[in-house]
């Protein structure tokens, strides 16, 4: 009886460790996660659209569809599918999506599920930031600055920022934007054009190509490396960060939804207030991409004034 | 639990990247479950993704260096890593019939294909892209002015009084340098599948297409965009046109 009550006070190896101390079912939260990046993200062509929306519909109202394996394996082969036919225009985080699915899928398989997902969601983190690295230091205009510039004289997205960061006035991007479309014409013959950049354009792009690498460096080490270290402020809060600076930029709200997912289901067991945070995140996010607009500038009103 | 197993429990968590802890619900301390390693079954599934997300990147790779894969595109993760994006890529399309070059503009039932070339230049889609333009048929449209034609209309309709507040609005944009009123435009189209030649269009009779895939550059220098073409494919139709 001693030696039994001594075995009981090991320390216990839960072989499904799913409801955590909070009682909140992790492995149900993040495939209510998956399934509304599903419903809300995901807009290729019609097939896809419509398989989609009837497997997320009817995983959020049938709970005991969203926790097997086939329904996550059809999921990823539908999204992956999508990708596959507009390879030419499909976005990242499109795939990154139905990587999510295929690692869910994967994960229900197991014998310890929430561990197994957790594990896949880590690394697929610290692999989307490793390789957007990668991307960046072998780019020869983006370590010049190029990239940046470009962006801030001729992208739309970044035209905000531009604005009260760079000294680019509307004249200036509806100018450059002229020039570019000259270049570009169907019936054009011309081989370049001058482009008009304000004088206070490059503080503002160093500020940009530097700490967008130094962010995204940070996850992937932080992310790689997450079980030798103790802090999780580093992974969790820069990931975050990155989510909520990013985001209000560039509107790409399916990939930091994806991210946002994939952040809660690495949480460990005590860190239940980072995956609050990332709910709250991944909330945020949808209410963003409803006023995206609106509120961007807002802000720059805000801002200027 | 014991202060032995507490070491005990603590040294498992460093050396078996222990990191899954939790507050006993009924007391201060803590309980640790050690997590240890996955099964190997666990483990594979836990893998195969990531897994999957380096070949289909290491392969994106490959394809953006040896065959000009926009970074973008492919799963690779390269946006916002450089200029070249699909937006940087354009291409142009001209026919030649006798000594004049005339510019081609693609009709919307080629839009993927061009798409598809701009993010993945290739020969063979080139080759394609004039192979069906070649086979197309290309009507030189002129385009008057719509002010002109409603005029034309009202008149053959007899129909009273004219508008002529509209025409001399027509009169004073151009001679504020707009298209002078009565001028017209000459375009080129292709005409759809199953779709015939309109009077007065006139069908081009090419002896030659050449298409070519286009990409500029961020020049910091100017600063300017600079254009070079990534591939270059002409395709004579008729002994004259090489």
């Amino acid at each position: 009886m001693a030696r039994r009550s001594r075995k009981a006070a090991k320390p216990s190896v839960s072989s499904s460790p799913e409801p955590s101390a909070s009682g909140v079912d992790t492995l149900d939260v993040c495939a209510i996660l998956a399934l509304l990046i599903l419903l809300l993200h995901v807009d290729e062509t019609w097939w896809v659209r419509l398989s989609l929306t009837a497997l997320a519909i009817s995983g959020l109202l049938f709970p005991s569809i969203r926790l097997r394996w086939e329904v996550w394996l059809v999921a990823a082969v539908v999204v992956l599918a999508g990708d596959l036919a507009n390879w030419e225009s499909a976005d990242n985080h499109k795939f990154l999506i139905g990587y999510w699915c295929l690692a869910f899928a994967c994960a229900l398989r197991a014998e310890r599920r929430v561990e197994t997902l957790a594990t896949a969601a880590r690394w697929m983190i610290a692999l989307a930031f490793g390789l957007a690295v990668l991307w960046k230091l072998s780019s020869g205009d983006y370590l010049d600055g190029s990239f940046f510039s470009y962006e801030l004289l001729l992208d739309p997205r970044f035209a905000n920022v531009a604005r009260l960061f760079g000294a680019v006035t509307p004249d200036v991007l509806a100018a450059n934007a002229a020039a570019r479309a000259s270049l570009t014409a169907w019936d054009g013959t011309l081989t370049s054009v001058a482009l008009e950049v304000p004088g206070g354009l490059r503080p503002a792009v160093l500020f940009l190509t530097w700490w967008t690498l130094a962010i995204e460096l940070a996850i992937a080490l932080g992310f790689a490396l997450a079980p030798r270290l103790r802090a999780a402020w580093w992974r969790n809060g820069l990931l975050l960060l990155f989510v909520a600076a990013v985001y209000a930029i560039a509107p790409v709200i399916g990939f930091g939804s994806v991210l946002t997912a994939m952040g809660y289901a690495q949480c460990r067991e005590n860190e239940r207030r980072w995956r609050i945070a990332y709910l709250l995140g991944f909330i945020l996010l949808q209410a963003y991409r409803a006023s995206w607009s609106v509120l961007n500038d807002a802000v720059v009103r805000a801002l200027q004034t | 639990m014991a202060l032995g197993e507490r070491l005990v429990a603590a040294a498992t968590a460093v050396t078996c990247h222990f990191d899954w802890c939790v507050r006993d619900a009924d007391g201060p301390l803590l309980r640790y479950r050690a997590r240890v390693a996955l099964s190997d079954r666990d483990r594979r599934l836990a893998w195969a993704v990531p897994v999957l997300m380096v070949a289909v990147a290491v392969g994106q790779m490959g394809l953006a260096r040896m065959a000009d894969l926009s970074p973008w595109k492919g799963a690779g993760f390269g946006m916002f890593s450089t200029v070249d994006g699909v937006d940087a890529r354009f291409v142009r399309v001209t026919g030649t019939r006798e000594d004049e070059v005339i510019p081609l503009r693609l009709p919307p039932s080629l839009e993927q294909r061009e798409s598809q070339l701009r993010t993945l230049p290739s020969a063979s889609g080139l080759g394609a892209l004039a192979d069906r333009v070649a086979a197309g048929t290309w009507e030189r449209i002129s385009l008057g002015d719509a002010m002109r034609r409603y005029q034309k209309q009202r008149d053959e309709e007899s129909l009273e009084p004219r508008d002529t507040r509209a025409l001399e609005e027509l009169r004073r944009a151009a001679s504020q340098g707009s298209r002078p009123v009565g001028a017209s435009l000459l375009l080129t189209r292709m005409l759809e599948d199953a779709e015939t030649a309109m009077p007065p269009g006139e069908v081009l009779v090419l002896e030659a297409v050449e298409a070519a895939i286009w990409r500029f550059r961020f020049d910091p220098a100017g600063p300017a965009l600079r254009a070079e073409p990534l591939q270059v494919l002409r395709r004579p139709l008729r002994p004259g046109g090489s």
